[in-house]
């Protein structure tokens, strides 16, 4: 009996010894090992031939898949920090509308070859575990102009065996406008998410257009204007982007929808909501009766004690 | 002496009674000028006839600011049409006391998201009629782009002045607010959309 006990607790014992390690062998990303990226640029089963990409390195992943914001995105730390791959997703066009404004440097380019393959690193010597974001420019070919929309990718990815994958595929999704026609307009509106905060709103934005990443106009966007604007006539053929200038209290997130711009702010501070006030909105008539009557009163007051004065004398 | 004192009362009575006159009269001028300053700007205000977009700007984006044009140095969203009360009426952006002298404000919210409240003084042609509406009975309001968006009267009601609570709670996509009697009490009119 007790050599039975004894052997229970050994086994035990080295069951719990060994599982930790069990889950790092799968948990564990090795920061030294060298990733790629490779993109399969394809729409309507035509493969896109020398389309060109970037990428930048977001954030660098630490061995237990903590995410450390990389030189440039400092301002997305905190977020890239506490969010999942579904919501950072989501920023891409936030994230790289940062890129764009504050003229980070992408940490490599490349174009498409005839299959539509373009494999990261290019010129880079070497790729390492992080978190990128690719972003493309438009491309023509055919009778059309594709562009797609701007992603992130983690490498190492999750495959479905549970392992890490240091060589990871994308298939990033285009959409295409036809080439024909020289002029494009590019619109820009802005929303505010501040309910009951509203009086901490900036009384304008300014807002710049970049054309090929480089800075080409900026209007300022305000009540007047009903925070929306719209270039017109631009070249069809040449890559156009909306970054906002920072707003303080306020987040903002870009989103693109064709040629549709939507810059949203979102009051970020922890103050107490304004207190609502309800104006009266009634005209003052009650002197009118009052004043009226008391007129009234007096009058006949004064009549009677004429009256009375008379006969007295 | 009892004379002149009794000459002394009619005076002062005549003098109160000329008092009352012209404030009445004050009140009424006040109306008859907001009546006119309202329908001036309506007249300036271009709300296009037909909306330009194939899918309108608000569907894509509820939460967009309604856009606003700026006569005479003050900002509209829009105009507000009450067939059954005669009412056509341009609607000020934001709210404030000099402000509701010459139209109808925003008090909150947007069409958009039907959460919409209006505010007004009770001069005669601004909403000085709310209480002749009856459930049922439809109006319209059309934004700055041309879009226009059609309700029903579903109630109408008396709040006290400091029912602030009830007036802001949010089920309703339209509400109409003006003050009854002495500027104490409120009517408020809440509609949906149709």
């Amino acid at each position: 009996m007790k050599k039975f006990k004894l052997l229970t607790v050994f086994l035990v014992l080295l069951m719990v010894i060994s599982l930790p390690s069990a889950v790092s062998a799968v948990g564990e990303i090795d920061i030294h090992k060298k990733t790629s990226i490779e993109i399969l640029a394809a729409a309507d089963d035509a493969a896109l031939n020398g389309a060109e990409f970037e990428i930048y390195l977001v954030a660098s992943i630490g061995a237990d898949g903590t995410k450390t914001a990389a030189h440039g995105f400092e301002y997305y730390e905190y977020y890239v920090e506490n969010n999942n791959m579904a919501d950072i997703q989501k920023m891409a066009g936030t994230i790289e509308s940062h890129a764009v404004q504050n003229g980070v440097e992408p940490f490599d380019k490349g174009k498409t070859d005839s299959n539509g393959l373009l494999t990261f690193p290019v010129n880079a010597l070497e790729m390492l575990p992080g978190l990128y974001l690719v972003t493309n420019n438009n491309h023509i070919q055919g009778d059309y102009i594709y562009s797609a929309e701007p992603f992130v990718v983690i490498v190492p990815g999750m495959d479905d065996d549970g392992q890490w994958n240091y060589d990871v595929v994308s298939y990033p999704k285009f959409s295409k406008t036809p080439a024909d026609g020289l002029y494009v307009d590019v619109s820009v509106i802005k929303i505010w998410k501040d309910t009951n905060h509203e009086k901490h709103r900036p009384a304008e934005v300014t807002v710049n257009l970049y054309k090929d990443k480089n800075i080409y106009d900026t209007v300022k966007l305000d009540a007047s204007n009903s925070w929306r604007y719209t270039w017109k006539h631009l070249d069809k053929k040449a890559d156009w982007s909306v970054a906002e200038e920072f707003s303080d209290g306020y987040t903002a997130t870009v989103e693109k929808d064709g040629t549709q711009y939507v810059i949203t702010n979102t009051y970020k501070k922890d103050t107490p909501p304004d207190e609502p006030e309800i104006p009266k909105t009634g005209q003052t008539w009650w002197p009118v009766p009052v004043l009226f009557a008391c007129g009234l009163l007096f009058v006949v007051i004064g009549l009677y004690r004429r009256k009375t004065g008379e006969y007295e004398e | 002496m009892k004379n002149k004192k009794g000459n002394m009362f009619i005076y002062a009575g005549l003098v109160m009674i000329a008092a009352a006159g012209i404030f009445a009269g004050y009140n009424f001028y006040e109306s008859s000028k907001a009546a006119k300053s309202a329908a001036d700007v309506s007249q300036q205000l271009h709300i296009p006839e037909t909306v330009v977009e194939d899918v309108p700007l608000y569907v894509s984006y509820p939460e967009m600011e309604m856009p606003t044009e700026t006569v005479d140095g003050h900002r509209y969203i829009g105009r507000l049409e009450i067939p059954v009360l005669n009412l056509e009426l341009p609607v000020m952006e934001e709210w404030s006391y000099d402000n509701f002298k010459i139209a109808p404000c925003r008090y909150s919210g947007t069409a958009y998201l039907n959460n919409f409240i209006l505010a007004a003084h009770n001069y005669r042609y601004h909403f000085g009629t709310l209480n002749n509406l009856s459930e049922g009975d439809k109006m319209s309001f059309t934004d700055m782009d041309g879009n226009v968006f059609e309700y029903e009267v579903i109630l109408k009601e008396v709040l006290e002045p400091d029912a602030i609570e009830d007036l802001l709670a949010g089920q309703w996509d339209l509400t109409l607010f003006t003050c009854v009697g002495n500027g104490s009490h409120r009517m408020v009119v809440r509609c949906k959309v149709l």
